[in-house]
């Protein structure tokens, strides 16, 4: 301890401390001014302030006044020289280069005092031991740092933003730089701050307020004249550029905290004031699928809170609009064609996907906004409906539906079964094509009567040999697998394949076992009733004496195979080939059963003149069957001759009478090509038994019974695992457990949930009738 | 709990609320939801010991049903008073235990023992009922039953 | 002229032929198939016993599997159960 220094408090004494501290003042001075001092003279510093220290009780205080009125004097005679600076880059440099050296002082200065005690930080006693060296000094670089910011940039702060918010301005505008500049001047308002304040950005806050409002008002004007001189198409990409630009902008002149509020700020003026134009635009281009603009437009405004719902309405009501256009315009094609149907639909669809590509990025929000429109079109009532009973029994109250279902299972059959349109694509056209008719499926609300017709149509191609290819049904099996269909479903196709296998197997056994003339000429198809449920169509119909002969050899056969079993006929199903020959050739036609056991009527007396009564004693068919059958052989609309000739002539089948007479139409031909063939082929199987019937009344039927057979047990199980429940939620899960087979309609919700009221399985809440409880 | 067992016992119960035996009713309420556990009230026949008298049977079925029988026994305040009918309702009758068939049925075994009553000629419990009843498993499967030749009661 | 027959594709279904309509273990109709099964047919197929009771095939293994092997009965007749071979 360097004793000699702590000398008493005289006056003596009093003139050295004075003359110490004018060493300390003028070392001080230097190192402010940036004058070189030789490392003695620092660490004289250190000693002359601790004597100075120990010189009175009160000396700690002195020493605190003299360092202010030091600091106080540079700082205002710094203000003095930078007042004097009338350029205003230089005036911006050496503001930059007083503060940084003194900035770089405010570490160094204070810790020449870090052993004083000082009065400010030095309040309470005994706690004042405890105050760290460090918060000594800080202290001082407080006072430092305070002086400098009163006494200084009080007086230049709007000069400096002015000034530097010109050069910002300048950047843009003319394209020259001083971004080192910008960056230092934020950085010296950014650390400008005393350990003390609350807000330490608080004089930065200044500069982002200049910042912000500079930039506003400088695109307030530029955007306005961009938009007048600009196409929108410019605009949009100009607006984008900038944005990119500020962002860039912002990164280096702002600090992270304000880049948002002020890129906000930006986008705010340059796109939210200007909303309704660009969304104008916007809709405008979804209109015309500019998707090159609408990719830039689209990232704009969804910048901006809320726009991207305006967007999305525009998007789904266009999708709705275009959807209902291209209905409505060909409505009287569609109807009836599920080739066009489909083609139209998968054209709007792919249009749709290419402009959400493009245009959105395939965006999420636009992908499901399309699929919610889609849903709409397709399940759509307006052009096409079917009638689904919503009860089966009394009224029967018709609910209309969408008939896309069933005319996208046409569609599938028209590429599955061998047709001309199957004929003239590869198979991976095909393919393709299925595809497409899969891809609208899922959108279609009641997928249980695409299942219907896709199983009836699939029966017939695979009872009456006219499936085309045999891999692709089996591959569409897992298509149909692969979207979801239920899984009973799926197996019960499958099953149909199996069985179909095994009626081969024994086809090929009994051919074997046979006379060469049955074997070549049947084909049996043995199936197992339970796997085609459906056995109890009326089929009877007299056979041609050969063929009922080829059926008791078969029967014979099968039963000594399996004794246990008996067969039942069903030539509703059955078909063949018969050779008829005319004045002008044979030909060779292929018939259902029912109008080979018409055309066998003639056999014996082949110039006859038939009645209507006669044919229904000669054939056994039903009236109707007959009718329909006799319609098919007289006014066949695909052939130029008819193979029956009916008179009078009529124009539906329900208006043949008793007395009707048809003959056989020996002037028969074929013409290809302007030329009468003496041979060929002709298929009259066609849509007689290819197609369900338009608007089938037992398929519908069928749909609807099975329909609220799924809505019971759905029920059940929704309310076995909930035990009780109002009829608002069970509706919501009754929709979730069978979307992937039909939308349940609230009049068959009710109906079901009465029917199993009555029978015990649940009750009605007494005080609340509108929630049930499962009754355990 | 077994697909046969829960279909064929719902099958049963239609059968047996729609169209029930002479002296047999059921009311289907009485059975649990998971049909287990019926109870059925028969009826003594018209001019036979049991005439106007009214039982409940009460049916336990496993999931073994119907390839094992079912545990059956008469409970509630009116036990028939009968030679193969024990006071605390267990029944000795073959068919419930060595000789069932799972061509049986609810009904079947209603109409035996309804039968079985009516062949009776003197209402008088079996000889070891005391012993029995003190001694026997709640379970009447579980006891190893010599049955009566009817001729001899 | 004459019509002749070239082809016929002839399209038929079989059924068990049985006295009676249901399985007198499960009650479920020879047509369909065993409560255990999904699809009837030949995955669900029918046995008869020389008795000439029939059964779902997989409802007569389960009576007979608890049994004992000695006494094994046809649910119907109680005469012992030996499957009928055609």
């Amino acid at each position: 301890m360097p004793t000699g220094l702590l000398l008493s408090a005289d006056d003596s004494s009093n003139d050295d401390f004075e003359r110490s501290w004018q060493q300390i003042e003028h070392t001080l001075l230097a190192l402010l001014n940036q004058q070189p001092i030789s490392k003695r003279e620092w660490q004289d510093l250190f000693a002359l302030t601790f004597r100075l220290s120990m010189w009175y009780e009160s000396s700690n205080q002195i020493i605190v006044d003299n360092f202010n009125s030091v600091i106080n004097r540079f700082v205002l005679d710094k203000k003095e020289v930078l007042a004097a600076q009338s350029d205003k880059l230089v005036f911006l440099q050496e503001y930059v280069q007083i503060w940084e050296t003194y900035y770089r002082l405010c570490d160094y200065i204070p810790q020449l005092f870090k052993r004083l005690e000082v009065a400010s930080t030095n309040k309470s006693g005994s706690a004042a031991l405890s105050v760290s060296k460090r918060n000594k000094c800080q202290a001082f670089r407080d006072t430092m740092l305070e002086k400098w910011k009163d006494g200084l940039l009080n007086y230049h702060i709007q000069r400096l933003l002015d000034n530097v918010m010109e050069l910002i301005i300048e950047e843009k505008r003319n394209h020259i730089y001083n971004g080192q500049l910008i960056t230092n001047i934020k950085d010296a308002l950014v650390h400008l701050h005393c350990s003390k304040d609350k807000d330490k950005l608080d004089t930065y806050q200044q500069f982002e307020r200049a910042y912000m409002k500079n930039i506003l008002e400088y695109y307030k004007l530029q955007s306005s004249m961009a938009l007048d001189e600009m196409s929108m198409s410019d605009y949009i990409r100009y607006v984008d550029a900038k944005l990119r630009e500020e962002e860039d902008n912002c990164r280096r002149y702002l600090e992270f905290s304000s880049m948002k509020v002020v890129l906000e700020s930006i986008e705010n003026h340059l796109i939210n004031s200007r909303k309704s134009i660009l969304l104008q635009e916007c809709f405008k281009m979804i209109k015309n699928g500019n998707t090159a603009d609408l990719i830039i437009i689209f990232k704009l405004l969804d910048r901006v809170n809320g726009c991207i719902d305006n967007v999305l309405e525009a998007l789904s009501s266009h999708i709705l609009e275009s959807g209902m256009s291209t209905l409505l315009t060909d409505a009287e094609v569609i109807i009836w064609d599920s080739e066009k149907y489909v083609d139209k639909f998968i054209g709007l669809y792919e249009k749709f996907s290419e402009l959400l590509k493009g245009g959105f990025n395939d965006d999420a929000r636009f992908l499901s906004c399309r699929d919610q429109a889609f849903k709409k079109i397709i399940n759509d009532r307006t052009i096409f409906s079917i009638n689904i009973p919503t009860k089966i029994k009394g009224m029967g109250k018709l609910e209309p539906e969408s008939r896309c279902p069933e005319l996208l299972a046409g569609y599938c059959d028209l590429l599955l079964r061998k047709t001309n349109v199957n004929k003239k694509l590869t198979s991976g056209e095909i393919e393709r094509r299925l595809k497409d008719a899969l891809l609208l499926l899922k959108y279609v609300q009641n997928k249980d009567v695409f299942m219907r017709y896709y199983k009836v149509h699939l029966m017939k191609r695979l009872l009456l040999d006219i499936t085309a290819d045999q891999e692709m049904e089996e591959n569409m099996i897992e298509w149909l697998r692969n979207i979801e269909m239920p899984v009973e479903f799926i197996n019960k196709l499958a099953k149909m394949f199996h069985d179909i296998h095994i009626s081969h197997d024994v086809n090929n056994l009994f051919k074997e076992a046979r006379s060469k003339e049955a074997s070549d000429t049947i084909n049996a198809k043995i199936l197992s009733a339970a796997a085609w449920s459906r056995g109890s169509e009326n089929t009877n119909v007299s056979l041609p004496s050969e063929l009922a002969e080829y059926i008791k050899e078969i029967e014979g056969f099968y039963h000594q195979k399996y004794t246990t079993r008996k067969l039942q006929w069903h030539h509703l199903y059955s078909s063949g080939t018969i050779t008829f020959a005319t004045n002008y050739g044979k030909y060779d036609l292929e018939v259902t059963t029912f109008q080979m056991s018409v055309l066998f009527a003639w056999n014996l007396r082949p110039s006859d003149e038939i009645s209507l009564d006669s044919l229904r004693i000669a054939t056994g068919l039903n009236e109707s069957e007959l009718r329909k059958t006799l319609f098919s052989l007289t006014n066949n609309s695909k052939m130029k001759y008819q193979i029956l000739l009916v008179n009078p002539s009529v124009q539906s089948f329900r208006e043949y009478t008793h007395q009707s007479i048809f003959r056989i139409n020996r002037d028969f031909n074929i013409v290809k090509s302007g030329k009468i063939q003496k041979r060929g082929k002709v298929t009259l199987i066609g849509r007689l038994q290819l197609a369900p019937e338009k608007g089938n009344e037992e398929e519908n039927k069928e749909i609807a019974s099975l329909r609220m057979l799924r809505t019971q047990e759905a029920i059940i199980k929704i309310m076995k695992m909930r035990k009780r429940l109002r009829f608002g939620q069970l509706q919501t899960e009754l929709v979730n457990v069978l979307k992937n087979m039909f939308f349940p309609q609230k009049a068959v919700v009710k109906d079901q949930l009465e029917k199993l009221i009555e029978e015990n399985y649940i009750k009605r809440d007494e005080q609340d009738l509108n929630t049930f409880i499962y009754l355990a | 709990m077994s697909n046969t067992m829960e279909k064929r016992l719902q099958k049963e119960l239609m059968k047996l609320v729609s169209e029930p035996p002479a002296g047999v009713t059921f009311d289907s309420e009485s059975a649990d939801s998971k049909l287990t556990l019926w109870k059925v009230k028969v009826v003594g026949a018209k001019d036979t010991l049991y005439d106007g008298e009214s039982f409940i049977l009460q049916f336990k079925f496993t999931p073994k049903y119907p390839f094992e029988s079912p545990q059956v026994i008469f409970i509630g305040p009116n036990i028939p008073v009968h030679p193969h009918i024990y006071s605390n309702g267990h029944i000795c009758l073959s068919i419930l235990t060595d000789d069932w068939s799972p061509a049986l049925s609810v009904q079947a075994v209603c109409l035996s023992i309804v039968s079985m009553l009516s062949s009776c000629k003197k209402k008088v419990r079996p000889p070891d009922n005391v012993v029995y009843v003190s001694t026997c498993s709640k379970n009447p499967k579980k006891t190893n039953w010599y049955y009566h030749d009817d001729s001899q009661s | 002229m004459k019509v002749t027959i070239q082809k016929w594709i002839g399209v038929a279904s079989w059924k068990w032929q049985v006295n009676d309509d249901n399985c007198g273990i499960c009650r479920m109709p020879f047509d369909s198939c065993c409560p255990e099964c999904k699809l009837p047919g030949d995955d669900c197929t029918i046995v008869w016993g020389e008795c000439s009771h029939c059964f779902h095939v997989h409802c007569i293994l389960k009576w007979l599997q608890s049994q004992n092997y000695q006494d094994q009965t046809c649910p119907m007749c109680r005469q012992s159960w030996k499957f009928k071979t055609h």
